[in-house]
């Protein structure tokens, strides 16, 4: 196997292709890379069973084959190689690699390529188009909500809801809750799956371009796969109920406060430097007669007291909130302003942004001593 | 910092109480308790104990030694009141208050010394403060931890007045019984007995490594430390309860996992009632397993979220009794919880259909007691 081809193309395909290789493979096959050399085409495949990745980048074949590199030292070389172009070598006698760049020479142990488990695509029977910024925010507005712990796996993941022309994705770890809606042009028909949020926070990062272009969706029960430029991204999904996301979320509120983003940002910013030491890092907001003001206490560092004006509009009220809750979402807020709306003390409030009624944050207060 | 710890306790106060409220009592021996066939003695004045009677001995009992007794049950409210009037009165002496019953409790006077001559001088301030507001006799104890204070402040009793100086720990301690030890049960007073221990002297001189070997670590540790007079802990004002749990030991040794996970899920549902009871939930669920040899294993896990729930106790107690994988030889079994912290973070899928079939369950028990509501797989054979 020998080829000629772009170092900027394969540290890109490499460096796709890595997010799927294993930290702890189950198998030494599973920390390495596919590289197939074939018709003027370089495929990457990695895959740790859960997920699965392929990229396919343009080059120079003299000789087709296939071969099996660990991920972490291709990464490497190839990210450091000091030329525009890369000459692939596979030596058959020795079993080793070597590659070249300039007055560069490495030679890579590799593995053979039949035993990597080859990623076979989807077979699915029900698929959909979406476009990538559609997708973008979706993903982007709702993955930070999901829980990081495997104990229950459902909340690991983002609920993806077809129903017909409307898709709505869904995050919870159970103290709050993040909801995006969009429409879905061209599609018709039902469909429920929770995704793994870490697939789609790596789906999210590669979806970075200017240019607007379809991502198109297949899934059956258990796996789904995204397919955009030239990237073929497989998972498995999450198995379980997604608990009902409607009930949760309180379609009436005696309170609602329009503050602005910006200030409000940058108040709990000074805020968390005191409340993220406490247990459940808590920062009380007490809105009353055209004010917001916001304090933590800590015994044991001091406190931090800080008012602003907010347009309120029902009853007063004071509310507890974990401040890490609200600074992730105010990351997302990008309307100048945004509501707050809320019922009493210990039950959950709103985060909505200004004419924009796709987005719904829902979030539970902490139920502060004297309760 | 050295600290300065005053314990206080009440000489017999249902006794006190009621003779003060009855001139009739006064001067006579009275015993409050339980009337019935197997009440017991809850509190008897100093006139009683003369005969022998004290506290937690069958009435039946008390009966036949002091025929002549005035027997009554007690008037609990009215202890309660006058109690109230008591730590009302501690209130004034000390920030720092731990109450240990209705008629004792921990001062903690650390630091004070610019609001008192000296500690005997404010300990008999407050004695006749209580005495003056209540009619109540108290006696106290004054040394530099709980465990030492506890022990003054019985030492002299009634009306006693003790002060330990940091100077002279050792010297009080060591002619007093290790009985006097906290902890210090039948059983490891009859090992100590065994191996001639009889004063905190005899056992201060045995080697730690000894002390290993003969109750395993957590014991040893507590003798060794307390038998030169050292304790730690702190004086923890009345608040919620720090932890809710149950522990059974066995007749005979449990020796299978099926006898012991039966035993476990029994105290979940202890457990997880109390709770309920308490309006706690608890973030951390231990497990506590005491093998043949008196080697004890604790394994703690921290739930999701806060819950009071039977099932959810038991699953985690499944989960780290399965991990602990002991099932045979099981001597002492234990759950319990802790972590019921001041603040909570609500969960937004609270499940309120839950709280109200466990509230529905706590209700019939509370009527029917054992005929209540209980597991298919708790219901003895």
């Amino acid at each position: 196997m020998k080829f000629t081809c772009q170092r900027n193309d394969l540290l890109q395909a490499i460096q796709t292709v890595a997010k799927a290789v294993s930290s702890k493979p189950q198998n030494p096959i599973l920390s390495g890379i596919y590289i197939k050399a074939e018709n003027n085409t370089l495929e990457l495949q990695a895959t740790d069973y859960e997920i699965g990745i392929i990229c396919k980048i343009e080059a120079e074949i003299t000789e087709p084959g296939n071969i099996v590199l660990t991920g972490r030292y291709i990464q490497e070389v190839v990210n450091n190689l000091p030329g525009v172009t890369v000459e692939f070598e596979y030596d058959r006698q020795e079993k080793i690699s070597h590659i070249r760049s300039n007055r560069s020479n490495f030679t890579l142990l590799s593995m053979s390529a039949d035993d990597f488990p080859i990623i076979k695509k989807l077979e699915a029977n029900k698929s959909l188009k979406i476009m990538d910024n559609v997708l973008q925010e979706l993903i982007g507005r709702t993955t930070f909500a999901c829980s990081n712990e495997e104990a229950r796996p459902v909340f690991t993941g983002c609920l993806l809801e077809l129903n017909d022309n409307s898709v709505v994705m869904v995050s919870t770890d159970t103290k709050r809750l993040a909801l995006q809606s969009k429409v879905l042009e061209d599609f018709e028909g039902q469909g429920k799956m929770i995704i793994p949020s870490k697939i789609l926070n790596e789906i999210h990062k590669l979806l970075s371009s200017d240019m607007p272009r379809p991502v198109n969706i297949s899934y059956n029960s258990n796996q789904i796969s995204f397919e955009f430029d030239n990237i073929y991204i497989s998972s498995r999904l999450i198995d379980g109920q997604f608990p009902d996301y409607h009930r949760v979320i309180p379609t009436d509120f005696g309170t609602r406060i329009k503050l602005n983003t910006e200030e409000f940002r940058s108040v709990i910013r000074r805020t968390a430097l005191i409340s993220r030491k406490t247990d459940y890092n808590v920062a009380t907001m007490e809105f009353a007669n055209g004010m917001v003001r916001i304090t933590s206490d800590n015994p044991e560092i001091g406190n931090s007291d800080e008012s602003l004006t907010a347009e309120i509009d029902g009853e007063n009220i004071v509310i507890s909130f974990n401040a890490d809750y609200i600074s992730d979402v105010l990351k997302i807020v990008d309307t100048k302003e945004f509501y707050i709306s809320l019922n009493n003390s210990l039950s959950p409030a709103a985060i909505r942004m200004l004419d924009d009624e796709s987005f719904t944050y829902i979030i539970t207060p902490v139920r502060t001593p004297g309760q | 910092m050295d600290r300065l710890i005053m314990h206080v306790d009440m000489d017999a106060f249902f006794a006190s109480v009621e003779q003060l409220d009855h001139e009739e009592y006064r001067g006579k021996p009275l015993i409050v308790g339980g009337i019935g066939g197997r009440g017991v003695v809850s509190t008897c004045s100093y006139e009683a104990r003369k005969f022998g009677v004290h506290s937690a001995m069958p009435t039946a009992k008390a009966m036949k030694l002091c025929p002549q007794g005035i027997f009554i049950r007690g008037n609990y409210p009215r202890y309660s009141e006058v109690s109230q009037q008591i730590f009302d009165i501690f209130d004034t002496y000390s920030p720092l208050i731990e109450p240990l019953s209705i008629d004792e409790a921990f001062l903690d006077i650390t630091g004070m010394e610019r609001l008192m001559d000296n500690p005997l001088q404010y300990a008999m301030k407050l004695k006749k403060e209580i005495k003056e507001k209540t009619g109540i006799v108290a006696s106290v104890g004054i040394a530099p931890n709980k465990f030492l204070a506890k022990i003054a402040s019985d030492l002299d009793k009634p009306d006693g007045l003790v002060v330990v100086d940091k100077d002279k720990v050792q010297e009080f301690l060591d002619p007093l019984p290790v009985r006097r030890i906290w902890g210090v049960g039948a059983k490891t007073a009859m090992v100590l007995d065994r191996l001639r221990i009889k004063t905190i002297a005899d056992l201060r001189k045995m080697p730690y490594e000894e002390l290993h070997k003969t109750f395993g670590e957590k014991t040893a540790y507590h003798l060794f430390w307390l038998a030169q007079g050292k304790d730690e802990r702190p004086v923890a004002p009345r608040g919620r309860a720090k932890s809710i749990g149950n522990e059974v030991t066995f007749g005979e040794d449990l020796q299978t996992a099926e006898d012991a996970l039966q035993v476990l899920l029994e105290l979940s549902v202890k457990v997880g009632w109390r709770l309920r009871k308490a309006g706690f939930k608890a973030k951390t669920i231990q497990l506590k397993l005491r093998t043949r040899d008196f080697t004890t294993h604790t394994r703690q896990k921290q739930l999701f979220e806060p819950s009071n729930y039977d099932n959810d106790i038991y699953t985690a107690i499944h989960e780290l009794f399965t991990a602990l994988n002991i099932t045979k030889n099981i001597r002492l079994l234990g759950v319990s919880t802790t972590g019921f912290g001041e603040m909570e973070s609500l969960s937004l899928f609270h499940d309120e259909k839950k709280d109200k079939l466990y509230q529905a369950i706590d209700d019939i028990n509370s009527k029917f007691g054992k005929l209540g509501i209980t597991r298919g797989s708790l219901i003895k054979k």
